[in-house]
């Protein structure tokens, strides 16, 4: 964190331009992904920029820009956006399934196969629609590793999590999903034949 | 944690030989490139409008 040195205007205003504005589509993407529209994700964008600009004798020039925004973001959706929307808040079990989890193989045995000619049956509705169906926390660990290519050190620090709640939550929610892609495929026809064995 | 690239370079090289000892492995892992691929190229990137922008400028500027 800097030494909250007072910035100028002119600064303030050239930091936001150069270093915050240039990730506004990849915010929109993550608003829309959390709150699940449009109107609602242009809110939240508005409410990550203002915010960002508050607070920007914070922010330490030069440094990862993006992912102290997406943080902004994900604490505005949190704490503006889910009370306001008068969602109930969740449980977040990772830390209890992380405990009952621990010392076992979560590479293979847990591995949710997927196979690779159902991909050809899928579009980008179908993937976009899976994702958006899944928990907001397992949504969330997707878009942020996935499609925002953040690091597990960076996605816990914007979600305020352990890197291993990070681990286990990216490794189940990407089972969901490829779950639910599998449902999807059979749907628009494909027919897993490991099943008639 | 491979494909994350959260494996530490040491670690990466042991996954890499164990991958070549075991073609059942290589198979797994060609499957969850082409998952991760799958979701990276069916997830568009959204636009914000230049209303928006414009509106937050404002804002950010009467402040």
């Amino acid at each position: 964190m800097s030494d909250s040195k007072e910035l100028s205007k002119v600064e303030k205003d050239e930091i936001f331009e150069k270093e915050f504005l240039p990730h506004a589509d990849a915010l929109i993407t993550f608003g829309y992904h959390l709150t699940l529209f449009d109107s609602s994700a242009n809110d939240l964008v508005q409410e990550t920029y203002l915010k960002a600009y508050r607070f920007i004798d914070k922010y330490d020039v030069g440094t990862n820009a993006k992912a102290w925004l997406f943080k902004i973001m994900k604490n505005a959706f949190i704490n503006d956006y889910r009370k306001k929307s008068k969602q109930p808040t969740k449980i977040d079990y990772d830390e209890v399934v992380n405990f009952l989890d621990e010392g076992k193989d979560d590479t293979l045995s847990s591995y949710q196969d997927l196979r690779e000619e159902m991909f050809e049956n899928l579009m980008g509705d179908e993937v976009t629609n899976a994702i958006n169906s899944l928990p907001v926390d397992s949504r969330t660990v997707i878009l942020l590793c996935d499609i925002e290519g953040f690091s597990y050190e960076e996605i816990a620090k914007i979600i305020d999590v352990p890197v291993g709640t990070v681990r286990s939550r990216l490794h189940r929610s990407r089972n969901m999903l490829k779950k639910k892609l599998q449902v999807y495929a059979e749907e628009l026809g494909y027919k897993d034949k490991r099943k008639s064995t | 944690m491979y494909l994350d690239n959260a494996l530490s370079n040491e670690d990466a090289t042991q996954f890499l030989n164990q991958m070549q000892d075991n073609p059942s492995f290589n198979k797994i892992l060609e499957k969850e490139q082409s998952f991760r691929k799958l979701i990276k190229n069916n997830v568009p990137r959204r636009k914000v409008s230049d209303d928006l922008i414009k509106g937050i400028m404002r804002k950010i500027s009467t402040d």
